[in-house]
């Protein structure tokens, strides 16, 4: 068996074979896949990489050059788990085969993922992040902007919220794509539209508020770019995202003043709820009343205390006192003067009545009469008159004139 | 058309109400000052009453701006499904006014 029949024993230059092996190896790998760990890395001054992947099992050389060198997006270092693609060659003047990487990445690690963390850091490092930068939101907002889809949940779930629990906000609504090719400048563009008008104070807001339901992950690019990061930095009014994934906090999320989980949490986040702002007023008016009475009730009782004093209690308690007893006594002598007046038409009636009974009047009404002598002295005895004297007979029906004609002694 | 009824802040109107209640509470304001203070508490939560219990929510879609600045409105369609049809009631008041 032999690679070259024709020439049994002529040798081949060690050139030719590097060559014939190198163009095998670039025929039969022209592109792999190679997952392992960074060995030997070193960055050359000319730009290129140079360093080995390798398993427990193996090393592969591995050569990155400037061009694709500064497209990676992280720093490899010795240990850091990779996937390189690549194709294989083979280096003739060191006899080493090796990988002409093209790309590199870190394992587990999508290359959108890489450059989302890429714009977090720079985002980072130019203090869209700040905590301290986070503006406070209204407490009763009056005007709302809401940037989410027209016709999906998110609005719906928004708005569905708002008329329950704070009615009192109007509602501007700037329709935008959230997905898709084109999403992330629809969204800045409605934001930069939406805090110009509230700068020119042609429309002022409280807040805006971008949403979009929950999906997938890849859902969420349009909310991890760069131009919708720096509309939502820029903006004059607070901005609330409502970006709905609750695993992946999205750049949009990030710079946001506040964030919310869902559009619904957003809204409920940022107004209050109007049914219990009402029983507190209900509850604020008890305190008003309350307060109020008992500022009386307090007055009242400083007026008693002051009255108390003796240096203005006597000279008021002295008139009082007088005031009190002319009253007292007018009452008591109009009633005095009245029951003795009733005392006196009875006392009359009874004399009357007794003066009556006693009136020898009415002693002749019982068949009596009354005799007086000549000089009006009542005839008591036989022995005041003689014969031949005049005598007046009283009856109850007139006086009777008569003499006398016998008397017991003549 | 001026609004008939200016609209409440409800951050002021509401700080307002509490200064008024602590006074009251402290009991050092004279009494004809807890009665003036009173009445005004009084006709705050008034106010603060009506704008909540009158509130109906506007919800216009922004079309775009014209060349001078000025924001272009339509009403925002999916609101027909979401809000039923409710009797006309008087013009509220603008959410401008409290813009200053």
């Amino acid at each position: 068996m032999s690679l070259s029949p024709d020439s049994p024993r002529k040798p081949m230059t060690v050139t030719a074979l590097t060559i014939s092996v190198k163009l095998r190896l670039e025929e039969h790998y022209p592109g792999v896949l190679v997952a392992g760990e960074v060995s030997n890395f070193t960055k050359a001054a000319s730009g290129h990489w140079y360093f080995s992947v390798k398993d427990a099992g193996a090393t592969l050389r591995c050569v990155m050059f400037r061009g694709f060198a500064l497209r990676t997006r992280f720093d490899p270092r010795d240990g850091t788990q990779v996937v390189v693609r690549g194709g294989l060659s083979l280096y003739p003047q060191r006899g080493e085969y090796q990988c002409i990487v093209e790309e590199l990445t870190q394992q587990g690690v999508g290359s959108a993922e890489l450059a989302l963390r890429r714009l977090k850091e720079k985002l980072l490092q130019k203090g869209y992040f700040a905590p301290d930068r986070k503006r406070r939101l209204p407490l009763y907002p009056r005007r709302l902007a809401l940037v989410a889809s027209p016709t999906g949940a998110a609005i719906r779930d928004m708005l569905q919220i708002l008329k329950t629990r704070w009615p009192y906000a109007e509602v501007i609504v700037r329709p935008s794509r959230v997905q898709g090719e084109g999403a992330a400048a629809e969204v800045a563009a409605a934001l930069r539209t939406l805090s110009g008008l509230h700068v020119s104070r042609r429309l002022p807001l409280s807040a805006i508020v971008v949403g979009r339901g929950g999906g997938s992950s890849e859902d969420l690019a349009a909310f991890n770019e760069e131009a919708v990061a720096d509309a939502i930095f820029e903006s004059a009014v607070p901005v609330v995202s409502a970006v709905g994934h609750e695993i992946d906090v999205s750049v949009a999320d990030m710079v946001a003043d506040y964030r919310a989980l869902t559009p619904s949490e957003a809204i409920t986040a940022l107004c209050p709820d109007c049914v219990a702002m009402l029983d507190g007023l209900t509850d604020t008016a008890a305190r008003l009343d309350d307060a109020v009475t008992h500022r009386v009730a307090l007055a009242r009782q400083r007026l008693t205390q002051l009255a108390e004093r003796p240096a203005l209690r006597k000279p008021f308690e002295r008139v009082r006192e007088a005031e009190q007893k002319l009253d007292d006594w007018g009452t008591r002598l109009a009633r005095a003067a009245e029951r003795r007046l009733t005392r006196s038409g009875e006392q009359l009636a009874a004399l009357a009545d007794q003066l009556e009974g006693l009136s020898p009047l009415n002693v002749l009404k019982r068949g009596f009469t009354l005799t007086t002598l000549a000089d009006g002295r009542l005839l008591r005895s036989a022995r005041e008159v003689r014969p031949g004297d005049a005598l007046r007979t009283r009856t109850p029906d007139g006086v009777v004139v008569s003499r006398v004609l016998e008397t017991p002694g003549s | 058309m001026p609004d008939p009824t200016p609209p409440v802040r409800f951050e002021v109107a509401l700080a307002d109400l509490e200064k008024i209640l602590r006074e009251l509470e402290d009991g050092t304001t004279s009494l004809e000052d807890a009665m003036a203070r009173y009445e005004r508490g009084v006709g705050i939560l008034k106010a603060c009453y009506g704008q909540l219990r009158d509130a109906e929510q506007r919800i216009r879609q922004l079309t775009g701006v014209s060349e001078d600045g000025t924001p272009e409105f339509k009403p925002f369609d999916h609101a027909a499904s979401v809000e039923a049809a409710r009797p006309a009631r008087r013009p509220k008041p603008s959410a401008d006014d409290l813009f200053g």
